[in-house]
C-alpha cells in the first residue's frame, strides 16, 4: 500500500509537467489543428532559461523560494519568445498549404531547435543547482515527498486555474474560442486571427517553459533530447483527454503520469516509456476522440 | 524595418542559448533567408526560370533517356571503388529502398509515417533471429521480413487510417519508439542492446555473396526489382485510386472507392519493402543493434522523399543518393548536419513542396 501511494505520488508529479507540456499541444490543435511538433523543444529551450537565470544570478546551495521563481520567469520568457518564433518564421508562411507541408515543417521546426540548442549548449548534460529547500523531504507514515513535489503540484494547479479562466472569462480567451471554432466568422466580427493565433503560441509555449524548470529542479539535469520524449508523451496525454479540450489535457496529462509510474512499478520498467505509445494507440483505437472530445476525428 | 526586426528578434532570443558571436551568425542567416523569401514571393511569385528550364529539360532526349546512363554507371563504378567508397554507395541502395517504400505513403497517398525506421528494423532482426539463431537462410527470411514488417504495420493502420492524416503521424512515431524499446529490452530473443552478430552472407547455389562487391550488385538487384514494381503499381488502376484518395478522400469514396482498404494495402506495401530492406543491411552488417533504428532515421529517409519529389520514383532515388553523399563529403560540418537536414525540411516546404523533381498539381 506504501508502495503504491508513493508510486501515485510519483506519477501525479510527472503528470502534472505532462498536463502543462500537453495544454499547448491541445490549444495550438485547437486553433490551427496543427500538431505542433516543436512543442517538446520549446519545453526543452525553458528548461535551459531556467538554467540560464540560475547561472546569472549566481544561485547556490541555500538559495530561497524567489530564486525559483525568478528562474521559472526566465524559462518562460524564453520559450515564450521562441515559441513566436517558431510560429512566426516556420508555421505563417505556410498556413494555407496542405496539412502534411504544415506536419513536415513542424518536425523540421522540432529537429532545428535541438540542433540549435546542441550546437550552443553542447551535447552533455547540464547539471541545475540541487537546492536545499528543494530537497527538503517529509515522511508520512513511510510515504515520501519533496518539497520540489509539492511545488509542481501547486504550480501546475496555480497555472492551470489561470488559464481556465484566461480562456474563460478574458475577452481574449473568447476571442481564441471563437477563432478555434470557425476563423473566417471571428475575423468577420473584427477579431485579429493572427494576433489571437499568435497569443495562443506564446501562452502555450509560456506554460512549456514553466514545465521546463520544474523538470529542471526535479531531475537535477537538462539536455537538449528531453523534448523529444516529453512531447511525444504529452502529445498522447492530448490525445488522451481529447485534443483541443483544455480541461482533458490537464487530466490526460495526469492520467498519463499515473499510469507510467504504476506500469513502471507493477508491470516493468523497462518498458516505461513505451505505455504512453500503448495507450497512444489503443486511444486511437477505442475512442479517437479522448475521454472527453466530442468532436469529428 | 522588415529586414531589422527578424535580425534583431533573432539575435536576441538566441544570445541566451548560443552566445553572442554565434547569435549574430543566426541572426544573419535569418537576414538571408528573409531576403531570399520576399525575393521568391515578390512580383515573381514563383522562380518563372525553373519551370522553363524544366520543361525544357524534361522533354530533352538525354534526360528522358538517364536512366540508362545512371544505369551504366551503377553498373561500372563499383569496380572502379575502394571498399569505404563501395559500403557508402551500398547504403545509398539500402536508402533508396527505404524512401521508395517511404515514398508510397508520403509521397502517392499524403501520409505521414515518421515511424518507418521500424519497418527496417523488423526486417533486419528477422533476418538476424531467424537466419543467425535458426539458420534459415537468407532467400526466405528476405521474404519473411517483409511479410512480418506488413502484419506488424497493421497495427498502426487498423486504428489510425481510419482517422485524420495527423493522427497516423502521431502513432506511427509512437510505434516506431515501441519497436526499438522492445528490441532494447527482450533480451532473450534480441539480445538486448547488444544485438545479434554472425548473421550469415546470402549464398546461391553457385556464388556466395560474401564479398562487398557482389552485395552491391545484389542490392541493385533488388532495388531494380523494387522499382519496377512500384512502377507497375503507379500505372495501374490501384496506383491511381491512391493518387485519387491523396487529391480528395470524400470525393474517392463518393465514386467507390474503399479508401480504407487502399490506404491499408499501401501501408502494408510500403511496410514490405521496409522489411525487405532491413533483412539486405542485416545480411550486409553481418550485425544488427537497436541503435541503428531510431527516430532520426525516419527523418532521414522521410528528407530523402521530400527532397527528391513526393510520388516521383526517379526523384526519391536522386534524394536517397544525395542525402548519403553529401554528408559524406561534408564530414566537417558533422555537426550542423541534422540543422542543416531540418532548415532542407522546412524550405522545401515553403518553396517546392513537391520536391526537386516532383510534378506541380
Amino acid at each position: 500500500m506504501k508502495i503504491f501511494i508513493q508510486q501515485v505520488l510519483n506519477g501525479l508529479t510527472a503528470g502534472s509537467v505532462y498536463a502543462l507540456i500537453a495544454l499547448g499541444y491541445t490549444m495550438v490543435y485547437g486553433i490551427i489543428e496543427l500538431i505542433n511538433f516543436a512543442h517538446g523543444e520549446i519545453y526543452m529551450i525553458g528548461a535551459y532559461g531556467g538554467l540560464l537565470v540560475l547561472t546569472l544570478v549566481g544561485a547556490h546551495h541555500s538559495s530561497g523560494l524567489g530564486t525559483v521563481l525568478l528562474a521559472m520567469t526566465g524559462g518562460m520568457l524564453l520559450s515564450m519568445a521562441y515559441g513566436l518564433s517558431v510560429e512566426k518564421f516556420a508555421y505563417k508562411p505556410i498556413r494555407d498549404s496542405s496539412r502534411l507541408s504544415l506536419l513536415i515543417t513542424a518536425l523540421g521546426a522540432s529537429i532545428f531547435l535541438q540542433n540549435f540548442v546542441m550546437i550552443g549548449q553542447g551535447a552533455s548534460d547540464k547539471t541545475y543547482v540541487s537546492l536545499a529547500l528543494l530537497n527538503t523531504t517529509f515522511n508520512l507514515h513511510g510515504v515520501s515527498i519533496t518539497v520540489n513535489q509539492i511545488l509542481i503540484f501547486a504550480v501546475a494547479l496555480a497555472v492551470m486555474l489561470l488559464l481556465d479562466l484566461f480562456v474563460n472569462r478574458t475577452l481574449t480567451g473568447w476571442a481564441m474560442k471563437a477563432v478555434s471554432q470557425d476563423p473566417v466568422t471571428a475575423q468577420l466580427v473584427g477579431i485579429n486571427v493572427n494576433t489571437i493565433i499568435s497569443i495562443t503560441f506564446i501562452v502555450g509555449s509560456g506554460l512549456a517553459g514553466i514545465a521546463g524548470v520544474l523538470i529542471g529542479f526535479y531531475y537535477g539535469m537538462v539536455n537538449f533530447y528531453i523534448g523529444y520524449l516529453a512531447g511525444i508523451k504529452a502529445f498522447t496525454a492530448a490525445v488522451l483527454g481529447g485534443i483541443g479540450d483544455i480541461r482533458g489535457a490537464m487530466v490526460g496529462g495526469l492520467l498519463l503520469g499515473l499510469i507510467e509510474s504504476l506500469g513502471a512499478a507493477y508491470i516493468s520498467p523497462d518498458y516505461k516509456d513505451a505505455f504512453a505509445f500503448i495507450i497512444l494507440i489503443l486511444i486511437l483505437l477505442i475512442k479517437p476522440s479522448g475521454l472527453f472530445g466530442k468532436g469529428q476525428v | 524595418m522588415t529586414y531589422i526586426l527578424p535580425f534583431a528578434w533573432t539575435v536576441a532570443i538566441a544570445v541566451p542559448i548560443m552566445g553572442f558571436s554565434r547569435a549574430v551568425m543566426a541572426g544573419t542567416f535569418m537576414l538571408a533567408g528573409i531576403i531570399v523569401y520576399t525575393a521568391f514571393t515578390g512580383r515573381t511569385r514563383r522562380l518563372q526560370v525553373y519551370g522553363l528550364l524544366r520543361s525544357r529539360l524534361e522533354s530533352s532526349f538525354v534526360v528522358r533517356h538517364a536512366w540508362i546512363l545512371v544505369l551504366a554507371v551503377s553498373v561500372i563504378a563499383p569496380l572502379l571503388l575502394n571498399s569505404y567508397s563501395l559500403d557508402v554507395f551500398t547504403s545509398v541502395l539500402f536508402y533508396a529502398m527505404l524512401a521508395l517504400g517511404l515514398n508510397l505513403l508520403v509521397g502517392d497517398l499524403g501520409l505521414l509515417n515518421l515511424g518507418y525506421i521500424a519497418f527496417y528494423g523488423i526486417g533486419a532482426y528477422t533476418d538476424a533471429i531467424l537466419s543467425a539463431k535458426f539458420g534459415i537462410g537468407f532467400w526466405p527470411s528476405l521474404m519473411l521480413g517483409g511479410a512480418a514488417a506488413a502484419v506488424f504495420s497493421l497495427v498502426i493502420a487498423l486504428p489510425t487510417l481510419r482517422l485524420k492524416g495527423d493522427y497516423l503521424a502521431i502513432a506511427t512515431l509512437g510505434f516506431g519508439e515501441i519497436v526499438r524499446i522492445v528490441l532494447n529490452n527482450w533480451d532473450s530473443l534480441t539480445n538486448g542492446p547488444n544485438g545479434i552478430m554472425n548473421i550469415p552472407r546470402p549464398s546461391l547455389p553457385w556464388t556466395q555473396f560474401a564479398s562487398g562487391i557482389s552485395f552491391f550488385y545484389l542490392s541493385l538487384c533488388i532495388l531494380i526489382l523494387q522499382a519496377y514494381v512500384l512502377v507497375r503499381i503507379k500505372k495501374s488502376r490501384f496506383g491511381r485510386y491512391a493518387v485519387a484518395i491523396r487529391e480528395n478522400e470524400q470525393a474517392s469514396a463518393m465514386v467507390g472507392i474503399n479508401t480504407y482498404a487502399v490506404k491499408t494495402i499501401y501501408f502494408m506495401l510500403s511496410a514490405f519493402f521496409g522489411g525487405i530492406a532491413g533483412v539486405l543491411f542485416a545480411s550486409k552488417q553481418m550485425f544488427v543493434s537497436p541503435d541503428s533504428f531510431t527516430f532520426i532515421e525516419s527523418v532521414y529517409v522521410l528528407a530523402m522523399v521530400i527532397l527528391g519529389g513526393m510520388g516521383n520514383i526517379a526523384g526519391v532515388m536522386v534524394g536517397a543518393f544525395t542525402l548519403v553523399v553529401l554528408p559524406e563529403l561534408l564530414r566537417s560540418f558533422v555537426i550542423y548536419r541534422m540543422l542543416i537536414f531540418a532548415l532542407l525540411l522546412i524550405t522545401m516546404m515553403l518553396f517546392r513542396p513537391e520536391g526537386l523533381l516532383g510534378k506541380r498539381t
